[in-house]
């Protein structure tokens, strides 16, 4: 195992090639040593780029990178290089590598979090609230406080209600 | 108006600030970098005329500043009031930004994304931010179709940033996790939970005056409240480890710890020539002898907006003009110096 050259002590797990002045030098490194340098999120990119071409490759080997986004005309090669799209609709020009690609960066791939014209009601009421409503409401049937309990119950039922929607 | 960064948070012994950044884009044009100029100009126009024109909902003070006919040192300034970023103080495209009046508000417009909403606090308060970041997004929606997917949530130049497009973020100042050399540790199984750490002054390979920042990965499959308040409580528990810290460190090497503070204060109040890392070495040292009482007189708030002040971009700001890097060190020396002795014990 090759050795960190930040600290020279801990085996490197990142390895990141660097274009420096039209040079590129390849540089190893622990990642403890990244995450404080900051090396790593300069180089996501490159991360990125591997992953997509990674998961790519094992889609559709023959049809490689000719497919473009109808909005912007990028193409798979081109994320491969930057590691940014070029418009939103190229979410859905490239789900299915997308997908992937997005379930290794954050172990998931579908979005439960606010959305665009959003009450305040709906708001107040995100999954992240659900287990505190409910402890609230064991606690309220435990004070014989049944009108505030009344009040939770809709409210976790509501919430329920627009997460079974959602799903 | 007073500025944030001259208030005092809660948790402010150890959180110096945090943030709330959100990202935008507008649905059906192309992500700032592969857009036309015509585009991004509109991109502009729309933002500031949702802002500053629409009535009622915020009440608050914005101005606008175009960046095309910005100068850099004027630029370089926004960067260092972590009002805009680094990206966009150097890009060349179409881009600028809109403030309110006591600058804990900033919408970076054309950078990565076409908006970055950012809220801005002193000491540890992100769900507070939280809601304010998510106000202005509702307000803006009202009249700007957001680029959103019902599976990906909304949708980001990057797919680091997709989802909720959240990044909650907490300034640490971690002088006896360093000191006890501690931090590697910390940084090593905070990394494990999907947080990424870094060094907040000084460039990639090492960090001056023990400031770090902490801020989540993960921004799809999970809400903006439990992202929000993973990183506070995260933040927290670093909290207590490093007030423990400071406590036994005084207790059990009191003389050579008080010693290291008072020469640091030393230093900062008779220096005549002095660079932006050796002001921030000390500067770490003086906060951290404001904070266990040592330096009675002096105002936390003042050492927090000194850090920023201290700054190459700042410095030539006060002057008004660009200085070489000699003058740019007398000059901040005596800055230190005033404000240092301005705080008399
Ligand atoms: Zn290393
Ligand atoms: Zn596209």
């Amino acid at each position: 195992m090759p050795i960190c050259q930040i600290c020279s002590q801990r085996e490197a797990s990142l390895f990141i090639t660097r274009n420096l002045n039209g040079q590129k030098t390849q540089v190893s490194v622990c990642r403890q040593c990244a995450a404080e340098s900051g090396i790593v999120k300069i180089d996501l990119n490159k991360l990125l780029a591997g992953l997509a071409a990674f998961t790519h490759a094992q889609d559709e080997e023959e049809e490689k990178n000719v497919e473009a986004c109808q909005g912007c005309g990028m193409t798979l090669a081109e994320f491969n290089t930057t590691g940014r799209m070029g418009c939103s609709q190229c979410y859905g020009t490239f789900a299915e590598p997308m997908e992937h690609l997005l379930t290794r960066i954050h172990g998931h791939a579908r979005h439960i979090g606010k959305h665009p014209g959003q009450t305040e009601a709906e708001e107040s009421a995100l999954p992240g609230d659900l287990e505190r409503l409910k402890s609230e409401l064991i606690c309220a049937i435990a004070e014989e406080a049944y009108e505030k309990a009344a009040d939770l119950r809709d409210r976790i039922r509501e919430l329920e209600r627009r997460r079974e929607a959602r799903t | 108006m007073k500025k944030w960064y001259v208030d005092q948070g809660p948790d402010s012994d150890v959180v110096m600030s945090c943030r709330i950044r959100l990202a935008r884009n507008f649905a059906g044009f192309p992500y700032p970098h592969g857009s036309t100029p015509e585009i991004r100009r509109e991109v502009m126009d729309r933002t500031v005329a949702a802002l500053m024109h629409g009535n009622g909902g915020l009440f608050l003070q914005f101005r606008f500043i175009d960046f095309t006919r910005l100068p850099s040192v004027e630029r370089q300034v926004l960067v260092e009031k972590h009002l805009v970023s680094k990206e966009l103080a150097e890009s060349k495209i179409e881009c600028g930004v809109i403030i309110n009046d006591s600058e804990n508000i900033s919408i970076m417009i054309n950078e990565e994304d076409h908006l970055r909403i950012q809220c801005l606090g002193a000491g540890l308060q992100l769900e507070e931010l939280w809601t304010l970041a998510d106000r202005i997004d509702s307000f803006l929606s009202e009249s700007i179709d957001f680029a959103y997917d019902n599976k990906f949530g909304y949708l980001t130049c990057c797919p680091t940033n997709i989802g909720t497009a959240i990044r909650a973020s907490a300034m640490l100042h971690l002088p006896a996790l360093v000191m006890t050399g501690y931090i590697k540790g910390i940084l090593e199984s905070i990394t494990k939970l999907g947080v990424a750490v870094r060094g907040m002054f000084g460039e990639n390979t090492e960090t001056t005056g023990n400031v770090f920042q902490i801020s989540n990965q993960v921004t799809l499959g999970r809400t903006e409240h439990d992202i929000v308040t993973g990183v506070r409580s995260l933040s927290n528990q670093i909290v207590g480890q490093e007030r423990e810290l400071r406590k036994e460190l005084l207790a059990q090497n009191g003389i050579r710890l008080v010693d290291r503070i008072h020469r640091s204060y030393g230093v900062l109040r008779n220096a005549r020539i002095i660079s932006a890392d050796e002001t921030l070495q000390k500067l770490s040292d003086v906060r951290l002898g404001v904070n266990l009482g040592l330096l009675p007189g002096i105002d936390e708030t003042r050492l927090n907006a000194l850090m920023l002040d201290i700054q190459p971009g700042n410095i030539q700001q006060k002057l008004g003009r660009a200085l070489r890097p000699d003058d740019r060190d007398a000059t901040r020396a005596s800055l230190v110096r005033e404000v240092m002795q301005m705080q008399d014990l």
